[in-house]
C-alpha cells in the first residue's frame, strides 16, 4: 500500500489546521461591550498589558476590556436598571413576623442573539436598606435572602450567586448588604437578569420587618463584576473534523486497493 | 491481502496513533475527574463578617439543592433552595455571618445535593473572638 506526497501533506495540513484554527478563533478582537467603562490598552511586544480577568470564553488575546462593576438597581414595577432612582420617597416591602415574603425584579433588556454575556470571576455586592416597625420593647429579626440569576428564553432560570444575611433591625432605616464571590459565567442571547429577594421576619408578634427600594436615599442594589457583551467563539476546529475523517478513510481505501 | 508500508503512510498511521492516544488519555481524565459534581467549600472573614458557603459546578447540566443551617441568639436559623445550572456555569451560596461578642461557637452546617443524592456536608465553627 502506498501513499502518494501529495495525500500526506493533505493529511499533515488538516491537522495543523485542526490545532491552530480554534487559536486564530480565540485570537478573534471581535469582542463588543455593554455601556459602561472600559480601558483600551495596546498590546505590548511583551505580552504584559493591563487587563482584568475576564472569563475564559472571552478571548484571551482581547485587548479591549470592560472593567468598571455594573450596578443594577431595582426599581418600582418590579424592574432592575442600570438607571439609579431618583424619587425622593422609597417604596417599601412589609413582611409581618411569622411570614417570608419572596419578591422578583427582572432586567428588561436582553442578551441580543449573537452575543453573549459574559462575568468575570468576582464579588456580588448587594445593598438594601431595611428597619423594623414597633416600640422600643419589640423586636424583629429579618433572615433576607437574595438570589442573583437570569431566566432564559424558554423560561429556565439559572442562578449565579445567593446570599443570606439575618439581621437583628433597629427602628431606624439602616443600610445593609450581603455579599457573595462568584464564579465566572457566560450568559446565552434572549436571557434577562433578575434578582429575587426573600425575607422572614422573626419576633415580636404585630410587628413587621420594612425593605425599602428606588429611592434617591435608599437605593437598594446589587453590584456585579464587570458584564461585557462578546461574539461566542465559534469551534471552528470541530469543522474539520469530519473532513479530517473522510480524508483518512478515502486514504486507507485508496492504498488497499493498490495493495 | 497483503499490506505493503511506506514512510508516508507509517508516519500517517503514528499521527493518527498518537492522536487516539491523546483522545483516550483525554477521555480517561474526564471520566475519572471532571464528571462529577464538585463542591468547593469556604469559609473567610471580610471585613467584620464572615462568609460562609459553597460554590457547586459540574460537566453535565443538572438540579442541584442545598440547606445551611446555624446556631444563633433567637434560635436556629436555616434556609434552603434548590436551582439548575449548566457548565461552564457554577454557583455560588454565602451566609454572611457577625458573630456577637461572647457568643457561643457557631456551627453552619452546609449540605448539598445533586439531583436526589447527597454530595457534600460540612460544619463550619467560627468562634465570636475571631469575629
Amino acid at each position: 500500500m502506498k501513499m502518494h506526497g501529495k495525500e500526506i501533506i493533505l493529511l499533515i495540513a488538516f491537522l495543523t489546521i485542526m490545532i491552530i484554527v480554534p487559536e486564530l478563533a480565540k485570537a478573534s478582537p471581535d469582542i463588543n461591550f455593554l455601556e459602561g467603562s472600559y480601558v483600551f490598552t495596546a498590546r505590548s511586544p511583551d505580552e504584559t498589558f493591563t487587563r482584568t480577568s475576564l472569563s475564559e470564553n472571552v478571548s484571551e488575546a482581547a485587548n479591549m476590556l470592560k472593567i468598571a462593576d455594573d450596578t443594577l438597581y431595582l426599581r418600582r414595577d418590579w424592574k432592575l436598571t442600570t438607571a439609579a432612582p431618583t424619587s425622593a420617597t422609597a417604596a417599601t416591602i412589609s413582611a409581618p413576623t411569622g411570614s417570608s415574603t419572596t419578591v422578583r425584579w427582572i432586567n428588561e433588556t436582553a442578551v441580543p442573539g449573537g452575543y453573549n454575556w459574559t462575568i468575570p470571576s468576582g464579588s456580588y455586592n448587594f445593598i438594601f436598606w431595611m428597619r423594623r416597625t414597633g416600640g422600643v420593647f419589640d423586636y424583629v429579626i429579618a433572615i433576607v435572602t437574595f438570589t442573583f440569576g437570569y431566566v432564559k428564553p424558554d423560561g429556565t432560570e439559572i442562578s449565579i450567586v445567593a446570599g443570606t444575611r439575618s439581621i437583628s433591625l433597629s427602628r431606624r432605616v439602616t443600610q445593609y448588604s450581603i455579599i457573595v464571590s462568584g464564579g465566572a459565567m457566560s450568559i446565552s442571547p434572549g436571557s434577562k437578569l433578575f434578582i429575587e429577594v426573600s425575607i422572614t421576619a422573626i419576633g415580636t408578634a404585630g410587628q413587621s420587618a420594612v425593605f425599602y427600594y428606588d429611592g434617591s436615599r435608599q437605593s437598594t442594589r446589587i453590584i456585579t463584576p464587570p458584564i461585557s457583551q462578546v461574539v461566542p467563539e465559534f469551534p471552528l476546529g470541530a469543522a474539520f473534523l469530519p473532513s479530517l475523517l473522510l480524508l483518512t478513510y478515502f486514504i486507507f481505501r485508496r492504498g488497499l486497493r493498490r495493495v | 491481502m497483503r499490506l505493503k508500508f511506506s514512510l508516508p503512510l507509517l508516519v500517517a498511521v503514528i499521527i493518527l496513533i498518537a492522536a487516539l492516544v491523546f483522545a483516550a488519555f483525554s477521555l480517561l481524565r474526564i471520566v475519572s475527574h471532571d464528571m462529577g459534581v464538585k463542591v468547593e467549600n469556604f469559609c473567610v472573614k471580610v471585613a467584620d463578617f464572615w462568609a460562609v458557603g459553597f460554590t457547586v459546578k459540574s460537566l453535565e447540566a443538572g438540579v442541584y439543592r442545598y440547606f445551611m443551617s446555624y446556631n444563633s441568639s433567637i434560635g436556629t436559623i436555616s434556609y434552603s433552595d434548590e436551582g439548575y445550572i449548566e457548565p461552564p456555569n457554577s454557583f455560588t451560596y454565602a451566609v454572611n455571618i457577625s458573630p456577637e461578642p461572647n457568643s457561643t461557637i457557631i456551627v453552619v452546617n452546609i449540605r448539598v445535593w445533586w439531583g436526589e443524592q447527597l454530595v457534600d456536608e460540612v460544619n463550619h465553627y467560627i468562634r465570636a473572638d475571631d469575629g
